[in-house]
């Protein structure tokens, strides 16, 4: 036994010896990317030193270097081909496989002397990186614990793709075609799973994601592109957890498992051919084809702007032909054959277009899904006009209200209706996707507005704003279905009138239920001038406004919310426990909260402005005026120095303008950009000022303004130095 | 003992080895000899190891040799194009065969290479390819392995070289139980130097036995008979292979003893009569044709 360990590690010493080149490799790209690239790195940080660790750590693993995770990969794949190769060449086949050494045993030797070349100067390097963080900003124990999760993740995320390789060269019969393998067995399953993303959100309209979707979530685990990735970043941000490790083990193991057993009945034969096995040749070749012609597709579509997937059954048959000859000469080498195979090549085209009808025909019926109205538990209803018109405490942490936009359940049958709306509207054409392209209003659509007039070029145009929204239905059993819907105003305005006459909706969905007012700090006001101030209130006063404000949101009617313009805002700072419960507490106890598109770093105050406040809120504007605070309604002339108007784009809009410019003073400046066919009016006297300001009649949108109500746009600078922008709707 | 059971391999569509069966005796130089493409390569590969075969059984000593290191042991292989690694000296390539050949004697090769001029410093890659051949054969003598399978190992090498590892292989043949299996078209090479010879072709053997076997079973008669009744009578007396005639010479390749080829031809009452000994060439010439592989086909074609 010991003979034949001394045996292995001589092997593997004469394999490291033999593939020195990688191992020199290694270690210059690791030093210079590691040690010496934190050097430079640590001299030129400015930070607090309490924030390194959430940027030293991804030094040690790409995390914060891409650089380093492009190393780490590249020699995974260099390891893996270099080692393995020797199965691609019949004069090295002939020389390995007729020493006396079992296959097993030489792959494990060469399986273990291309870790060891690339991982032992990782880790040499890492302790490197380490020491030089020590020596220039000092080392914490926690901050050495994230590094070595980092390392960890570095280091399995190269044990990924290394394996990946390895079961890729043993597919092949050619280094070149070992390397493209390695980047399909990489690549494959992570471009399979996100295709499926990505083909739902090009065909299913009503399509909402409100969390990454679960192919893209399945991505990250069952590609080794997908876990390198998640690996990486999770490590270098010290959320490695059990999950992905585990992941990474696992789909190691099965890797290797499948190189070995493969590796056992590798024909030596196989050598100087594409792929080992050509029975699997025309199979590749279709599994290829197919997601590869529809993802380059898609890919093009998206680089070329092209609205809707017209051209993309053109595209991806187009694809599908170059790819399956590129992948036929991959195989022979040989122009002439490109149409041997042509049966593999119709069944891939034959796949493609397959796809593309499933998705195009919404074969599983998703876009016109709707769950039995007695399985539905409750709806929650959320227009894109919400998201403007409200800010939640947890807007600030990328999360929904508390109420999910839920209605009580009594509203229901509304919703149900409202949805059952918007179904319709989309067989009728009008979708999510171009409810707001104006200059495309489908003409089934058109013919059911009775106010549709037609214009000079014979096309229909209607003034009845429709818009986008989120159903969310919660069904008994606890499941939630998301689905998201073009509505008409006229529709929607009924349901809403509806649904906040309910007290106990108003209560869900207005912000103000959501502050604790007893942790309040400051309140702000902020008028038609846009200028927040503080309002020096005490304890008392300040809890004693925001009841009020509760009262007036109650008491007022469903109009004032749909048709009421707000005079002004109260822009509260208040103690939001979540932050502490979402976010992690810094060394010197501020509250960090990271996550895709949201960050966080503060000491837990959350801050919650458009609390508009309507003529009708008789209450709160009772207790301002008590406090010695009034507001304006008006902008005074006198304040202003100089407005510059940018008019809505289109040239529909433009002409609007006509009548306005004759009335502006010759210092007015003009400016019409034909090309993007854009106007800009800038002026300064005070009449003109006064004329545009006569324009302005409100301080911001209603509950259901999706902005077309007001498509103008204004600039004011302020004497006092303060510039504000302003919507509003220049009248003929 | 090497024993071919209905040996079998298939590459894509071509039978590469199409069920030999056949052994190769210990002790004794074994000459595999064939056409272009007959499978020598693919059987020597298989007996090395390097290749499982498709069917029937290999075996060595007893035993099966595909993923069985101690027989492969007993088993050196020596390509037609013998690998080295990278930048390696002779040294290295020593080093590596004695860390997998457990007999391999390090002394008798150093002691070879001086022999041999070959400068055990200087890289295998910048020596001739004839230098090549002979690290090839001196790293597999040393091996001390029973069998040295030789894929074409001798072409390339000068014959003073040649001769000089003839003469290597005899002194192991005599030391050692040594049995060298050499695949070869340089039949005049073999013919002085085999024991017993195996004629593949087209993946089939076509005849395996001793040399001296071979050369008693077939020969050439050369003879003027007048009648041509009796000539006829010859012809279908005789099992004959391959027939020429120049004038009134009758050359015929025949199946038998040369004693009693004469003793029939003479009955015949012939002017003239000769029987002479095949070369090796002629026997491989003849066998291959009887199975299609005629000289005729390149010139008619």
């Amino acid at each position: 036994m010991t003979s034949k360990i001394s045996s292995y590690i001589k092997l593997i010493r004469s394999d490291i010896r033999h593939r020195g080149w990688l191992a020199a490799l290694s270690c210059i790209l690791f030093f210079l990317l590691m040690p010496v690239y934190t050097i430079l790195y640590l001299s030129t940080y400015t930070d607090r030193t309490s924030d390194l660790i959430l940027y030293f750590p991804g030094l040690l693993n790409g995390g914060t270097q891409s650089y380093l995770a492009a190393a780490i990969a590249v020699l995974a794949v260099l390891s893996a081909l270099s080692g393995f190769s020797y199965i691609h060449s019949k004069e090295k086949t002939d020389f390995f496989h007729s020493l006396p050494v079992k296959r097993t045993v030489w792959f494990g030797t060469t399986y273990l002397s291309g870790l060891l070349i690339v991982l032992i100067p990782y880790v040499v390097c890492c302790i490197l990186t380490i020491a030089t963080g020590a020596v220039s900003k000092g080392m914490t124990v926690a901050l050495i614990g994230r590094s070595t999760e980092a390392a960890i993740g570095g280091l399995l995320a190269f044990l990924v793709l290394y394996n990946a390789s390895v079961l890729a060269v043993m597919l092949t019969g050619r280094t070149v075609t070992g390397l493209l393998a390695s980047m399909a067995v990489i690549v494959y399953p992570f471009l399979m799973l996100m295709l499926i993303s990505a083909m739902e959100n090009a065909f299913y309209s009503t399509l909402y994601n409100e969390s990454t979707p679960l192919p893209e979530k399945l991505a990250r685990y069952l590609s080794p592109l997908g876990l390198f990735s998640a690996l990486i970043d999770q490590s270098s941000s010290g959320m490695l957890g059990f999950a992905f490790p585990a992941a990474a083990i696992l789909m190691s193991v099965l890797l290797i498992a499948a190189a070995v057993l493969i590796y056992r009945i590798y024909p030596s034969e196989a050598s100087g051919t594409a792929i080992a096995f050509p029975v699997i040749a025309p199979v590749i070749k279709v599994l290829i084809c197919i997601p590869s012609a529809l993802f380059v597709s898609l890919v093009i579509q998206d680089l070329m702007m092209l609205e809707g997937n017209k051209w993309l059954p053109l595209l991806s048959l187009l694809a599908a032909v170059i790819i399956c000859a590129v992948i036929d000469f991959i195989y022979t080498m040989d122009l002439r054959l490109l149409i041997k195979s042509w049966k593999s090549s119709l069944l891939s085209i034959i796949g493609v277009l397959a796809v593309l009808c499933f998705f195009q025909f919404d074969v599983i019926g998703y876009d016109t899904y709707i769950p039995d109205e007695e399985d539905i538990e409750s709806i929650s209803f959320c227009p894109d006009t919400f998201l403007n018109y409200f800010t939640y405490p947890e807007s600030e942490h990328g999360t929904d209200p508390s109420s999910g936009y839920f209605a009580p359940e009594d509203m229901t049958a509304a919703l149900y209706t409202l949805a059952q709306s918007g179904i319709d509207n989309l067989e009728n054409g009008l979708t999510p996707k171009n409810v707001y392209d104006t200059e495309d209003i489908p003409q089934a659509l058109l013919s059911s507005y009775p106010e549709a007039e037609s214009d000079d070029s014979g096309g229909k145009s209607t003034d009845e704003p429709c818009f986008s929204a989120l159903f969310r239905y919660k069904l008994s059993n606890g499941r939630i279905i998301n689905r998201q819907y073009a509505l008409r105003y006229s529709d929607t305005v009924d349901v809403l009138r509806e649904l906040l006459e309910s007290r106990e909706y108003r209560e869900r969905i207005f912000p103000i239920f959501e502050i604790d007012k007893d942790t309040v700090s400051t309140i702000a006001l902020s008028d038609i001038y846009k200028t927040a101030e503080e309002l020096k209130l005490d304890k008392e006063q300040k809890k004693a406004l925001l009841d009020a404000y509760e009262t007036d949101v109650l008491n007022a009617s469903a109009d004032t919310f749909i048709d009421s313009n707000p005079l002004g805002e109260l822009e509260v700072s208040f103690l939001n426990p979540l932050l502490a419960e979402y976010g992690t507490v810094t060394d010197d106890g501020m509250i960090t909260y990271d996550t895709t598109g949201f960050s966080y770093y503060g000491d837990g105050n959350s801050f919650v402005p458009q609390l508009y406040i309507y003529p009708e809120y008789t209450n709160t504007l009772a207790l301002l005026e008590e406090y010695g605070y009034t507001l304006h309604t008006e902008i005074n002339p006198e304040d202003v120095s100089s407005i510059t108007l940018y008019p809505a784009g289109s040239t529909e809009e433009v002409s609007r303008c006509d009548e306005l410019i004759p009335r502006l003073s010759d210092t007015a400046v003009v400016y019409y950009d034909e090309l993007s066919s854009e106007m800009t009016i800038s002026v300064t006297a005070q009449n003109d000022i006064k004329i545009l300001l006569s324009y302005l009649d409100h301080y911001a949108g209603g509950i259901l303004d999706d902005g077309s109500v007001y498509p103008d746009y204004m600039e004011i600078q302020f004497k006092n130095g303060n510039l504000n922008g302003y919507s509003l709707k220049i009248q003929l | 003992m090497i024993e071919l059971k209905n040996l079998n391999k298939t590459f894509n569509d071509i039978h590469a080895v199409d069920h030999i069966t056949g052994t190769i005796r210990d002790g004794m130089v074994f000459g595999l000899i064939g056409s272009n493409g007959a499978g020598k390569s693919t059987l020597l590969r298989m007996i090395s190891g390097v290749i499982r075969p498709d069917g029937g059984e290999l075996l060595a000593d007893g035993k099966h040799v595909y993923e069985n290191p101690e027989i492969k042991s007993q088993i050196c292989f020596l390509s037609d194009t013998p690998y080295y690694f990278q930048n390696a000296d002779l040294r290295e390539m020593r080093d590596y065969y004695a860390a997998v050949y457990p007999a391999f004697n390090r002394k008798q090769f150093d002691s070879l290479t001086g022999i041999f001029h070959l400068d055990m410093k200087r890289k295998i890659n910048s020596f001739s390819k004839g230098m090549k051949k002979q690290v090839s054969i001196l790293l597999g003598l040393c091996t001390g392995a029973k069998y040295l399978l030789c894929d074409e190992t001798f072409d390339g090498l000068d014959p003073v070289v040649r001769q000089a590892v003839k003469s290597l292989i005899a002194a192991e043949m005599v030391n050692r139980d040594f049995t060298p299996v050499i695949a070869s078209h340089n039949l005049r090479e073999l013919e002085d130097f085999c024991d017993s010879i195996g004629l593949l072709h087209q993946g089939k053997l076509l005849l395996t036995e001793d040399i001296d076997q071979v050369r008693s079973k077939i020969c050439k008669l050369q003879c003027v008979i007048q009648d041509p009744l009796r000539e006829q009578e010859l012809l279908r007396s005789l099992p004959v292979i391959k027939s020429e005639r120049t004038g009134s010479l009758l050359t015929l390749t025949v199946r038998g003893e040369r004693a009693e080829v004469m003793r029939i031809a003479e009955a015949q009452d012939p002017l003239f009569i000769e029987v002479l000994p095949l070369t090796l060439e002629e026997i491989f010439i003849s066998e291959t044709e009887v199975a299609g592989y005629d000289i005729k086909d390149f010139f008619l074609h």
